[in-house]
């Protein structure tokens, strides 16, 4: 459907001449016609009151005689006028006195008389006329006319009125589209130009003024309207021209800068990155466009970033640390730099984040951590060597004192002490049964000579450097043939449990020794530094068994235990807490297990014994 | 019974003519048609009957017709007037009325009457066959069983009687036989 409003100018006038014209004129004919239907209907009335009277005045005799024959004539003179259809005369007290109708169908009853004189209804002109003579009323004439009279002039105007209206439209669209030219021609060429310079961006155009109108005016006003543009453009090309310099500096700067630059929403959705940020995530542009800012980030990370942006907002400027995933999945960690961003109202509009890849900072930082760790825990094992040096060291100058000790007491002990012992052999075997009461002092002496044998047999192990003879011998068959040998002292019950069913590779010589050292420290924890024959009753169990794939050996006693401030320096050579002796017993046994590649460890727990266990590769298992 | 019948009259004189015609006599009829013909007719000289006390009908020989207009008019006016009914049967008796009837049985007289009547301004009515014809300006006749009446327009214009056309057009129209 074609809207008035998108009509041309020049049909629009055509249109708007037309419709007034012809609006006008069907105002004015209809006004017209109206004033004629209504003078025609007046002069029907008019027409019918004087017939009303005539007819009338030619009654009064027929009414004042009675006459009624007489009136029904005068009535029927009525049919020389057809509009009339039916006519009643009435007596001075309303009674019908003569009747006419123009024909049988028209035929009606007696109407009431009314006020009115006369009146339209129901198509019809109804006129009461009452009947006078010299101011005596003789009785009423009533007539019922037509008004198809009536109907017919207003049909015939209408159709007037259609014809005048077509002939009106015609020739008023005739001179409208002669007329027309004048005031739409100069819009047109108005509106071409202003087309002209819109599609040629041209404010050079100017209008050519005519006459002194409205039309006038506005070609003045257009062209004063295109300087100004003109002077207007000059100075924008001018603005955007530093502008475009300007956005192309700063489109330099933020995809050219180091930091990812970030923009989020007030609803944290990706408004914009930088090429730096969409490098570093390994995602394209589209892809984190629109995106919520906390789908890129690692789960762990999301109540630290939430608590900076409560409701998708920064409350205050912050720089924090995140840890953000790749789009490959890798964990990339960034320094964030975030401000809110503020509308013209003051409203929070979203946030801008600088973003800072630290991902190998952290990781340097990390791997630092990490040979720190290590550099402690080198520190502490070369503390640990060291001191183990020191200590090797110190045994080592205890050793040195030793060799000279060891050259010594062999030489210069060795021979007095045969000597005693061949003399002590004499004394023994002549005072043997002779009832001296000498015999406890005797075997006193005996045990002391072998006590002193066996401290100068210790230094010379000590002291010995001779390569080890290793045998593989079955220790739990070992322990048994052992204790064959070996007296343990009466008040002291052996315990053992031999479990191992291993063999393994020793000096048969050197590890009896380190069993030997073992059991009498284990027999003098129990009896007493003084090496007496106690009465105390006391335990000493020895157990072998099998544990990744070494032989342990424990030996443990029910002494009174060692004290907790030497058990560290128990395995040190010259350390003893007896009243005799040299202090080389476990120095033997630990430099004895050393040379086995095995190891010597000790528990103890103060009255209740010390337990000591030997651990040694196994060589052959069954 | 007098009584009676002078309500009659009185009732006919207020209501129309015809509605009652079936109960009174043709001579009631034409008794209340003389006021309704002064209503249509002026007098040459009007002015005297305005000047006058009474308005005189004078009947010829006629004492059904006296009867009757008397008790007619008894209250009964004509152009505002009291009505006098006077009775006469010499013609010299004429004079001085303003309406004279003249029965049936004064048609040897009707010139003579006539002549009178004519001289003094006096509108003539009668009731006899053929009568206008021979000089009175309203005769009564019957037709149909209906009361008519007949005018001599040419003698009333002569005589100075103003007729109105009302009256005319019911009336038969008649002229003086030569």
């Amino acid at each position: 459907m074609i809207r008035f409003e998108n009509l041309s100018i020049k049909n629009k006038l055509i249109v708007l001449i037309v419709l007034t014209s012809v609006l006008v004129s069907v105002i004015a004919l209809s006004f017209f016609s109206y004033l004629d239907v209504r003078s025609f209907k007046d002069e029907l009335e008019q027409q019918g009151e004087i017939n009303a009277h005539l007819i009338g005045n030619y009654c009064i005799t027929p009414l004042t005689f009675g006459y009624a024959d007489d009136a029904r004539k005068i009535l029927e003179e009525l049919n020389t006028i057809p509009s009339i259809h039916n006519a009643f005369v009435y007596t001075e007290d309303n009674k019908l006195f003569a009747q006419y109708h123009k024909s049988p169908e028209l035929a009606m009853d007696l109407p009431a008389i009314e006020n009115k004189k006369s009146f339209y209804r129901n198509n019809y002109l109804h006129v009461f006329h009452e009947i006078t003579f010299q101011g005596i009323k003789y009785g009423t004439v009533y007539f019922r006319i037509s008004t198809s009279k009536i109907d017919e002039k207003i049909t015939s105007m209408l159709y007037i009125l259609i014809f005048l209206a077509v002939i009106v439209t015609i020739f008023s669209f005739i001179i409208a589209q002669k007329l027309q030219g004048i005031i739409s021609k100069p819009l047109l060429h108005l509106s071409q130009l202003t087309k002209r310079v819109s599609e040629k961006d041209d404010y050079s155009i100017r209008i050519k003024q005519t006459g002194k109108d409205e039309i006038a005016h506005l070609q003045k006003g257009f062209n004063k309207m295109l300087e100004k543009l003109e002077t207007r453009k000059d100075e924008r090309d001018k603005a955007e021209q530093a502008l475009r310099d300007s956005e192309e500096k700063y489109r330099q700067i933020v995809e050219t800068a180091q930091e990812g630059i970030w923009i989020i929403d007030k609803k944290a959705n990706t408004a914009f990155t930088n090429s730096r940020l969409v490098e570093m995530f390994g995602y394209s542009r589209e892809e984190m466009l629109g995106k919520e800012f906390f789908t890129f980030m690692d789960d762990r990370y999301h109540m630290d970033a939430k608590k900076m942006l409560t409701n998708g907002k920064t409350l205050i400027p912050a720089t924090n640390e995140f840890c953000f995933s790749k789009k490959n999945g890798d964990d990339i960690w960034v320094l964030m730099s975030t401000n809110p961003l503020y509308d013209d109202h003051k409203n929070y509009n979203g946030t801008l984040a600088m973003v800072a890849d630290i991902t190998d900072r952290k990781n340097n930082l990390k791997e630092l951590e990490k040979y720190k760790n290590n550099l402690e825990k080198l520190v502490k094992q070369r503390t640990k060597k060291l001191r183990e040096a020191q200590k090797e060291l110190i045994r080592n100058e205890k050793m040195a004192t030793l060799g000279k000790l060891t050259a010594t007491v062999s030489h210069e002990l060795r021979n007095p002490l045969g000597t005693i012992r061949s003399s002590f052999y004499t004394v023994q075997t002549r005072t043997k049964d002779k009832n001296l009461n000498i015999d406890r002092s005797l075997e006193r002496i005996d045990r002391n000579i072998s006590r002193c044998d066996n401290i100068i047999e210790d230094l010379l192990d000590y002291s010995r450097t001779k390569d080890l003879l290793f045998v593989e011998a079955d220790i739990d068959s070992w322990f048994i043939e052992f204790f064959r040998d070996y007296q343990i002292p009466q008040n002291i019950e052996l315990q053992t449990k031999l479990r191992s069913n291993a063999k393994t590779r020793i000096d048969l010589e050197r590890f009896r020794r380190c069993i030997i050292n073992l059991i009498d420290n284990a027999c003098q924890a129990i009896n007493g530094l003084d090496g007496e024959i106690s009465h105390k009753n006391g335990i000493i169990k020895i157990i072998t068994y099998v544990e990744k794939e070494h032989l342990l050996i424990d030996i443990s006693d029910s002494g009174p235990g060692i004290a907790k401030e030497n058990i560290d320096k128990i395995f040190e050579p010259l350390f003893s807490t007896k009243s005799f002796g040299f202090g080389l017993g476990l120095s033997v046994v630990r430099q004895v297990m050393d040379l086995h590649k095995g190891k010597i460890s000790v528990k103890s727990q103060t009255d209740k014994g010390t337990t000591f266990s030997l651990k040694l590769p196994v060589s052959h298992y069954d | 019974m007098f009584i009676l019948k002078r309500i009659l009259y009185l009732i006919l004189l207020i209501i129309p003519v015809f509605s009652l015609k079936a109960q009174v006599s043709y001579n009631d009829v034409k008794a209340v048609f003389i006021e309704r013909f002064t209503r249509f007719i002026d007098w040459p000289d009007e002015q005297t009957i305005k000047n006058a006390d009474n308005f005189i009908i004078t009947v010829i020989d006629d004492a059904d017709f006296y009867n009757t207009l008397t008790s007619v008019y008894e209250n009964v006016k004509i152009k505002n007037k009291k009505v006098d009914v006077r009775q006469i049967s010499d013609l010299k008796d004429i004079k001085g009325c303003q309406l004279l009837f003249i029965g049936s049985s004064q048609k040897k007289n009707l010139d003579a009457i006539t002549k009178i009547a004519g001289e003094k301004d006096i509108l003539t009515l009668s009731a006899g066959e053929g009568f206008a014809k021979q000089g009175t300006h309203i005769n009564f006749f019957l037709k149909n069983n209906q009361v008519r009446f007949e005018v001599n327009e040419e003698l009333l214009k002569e005589s100075g009687f103003k007729v109105s056309y009302l009256l005319l057009n019911v009336a038969r129209i008649v002229k003086k036989e030569k």
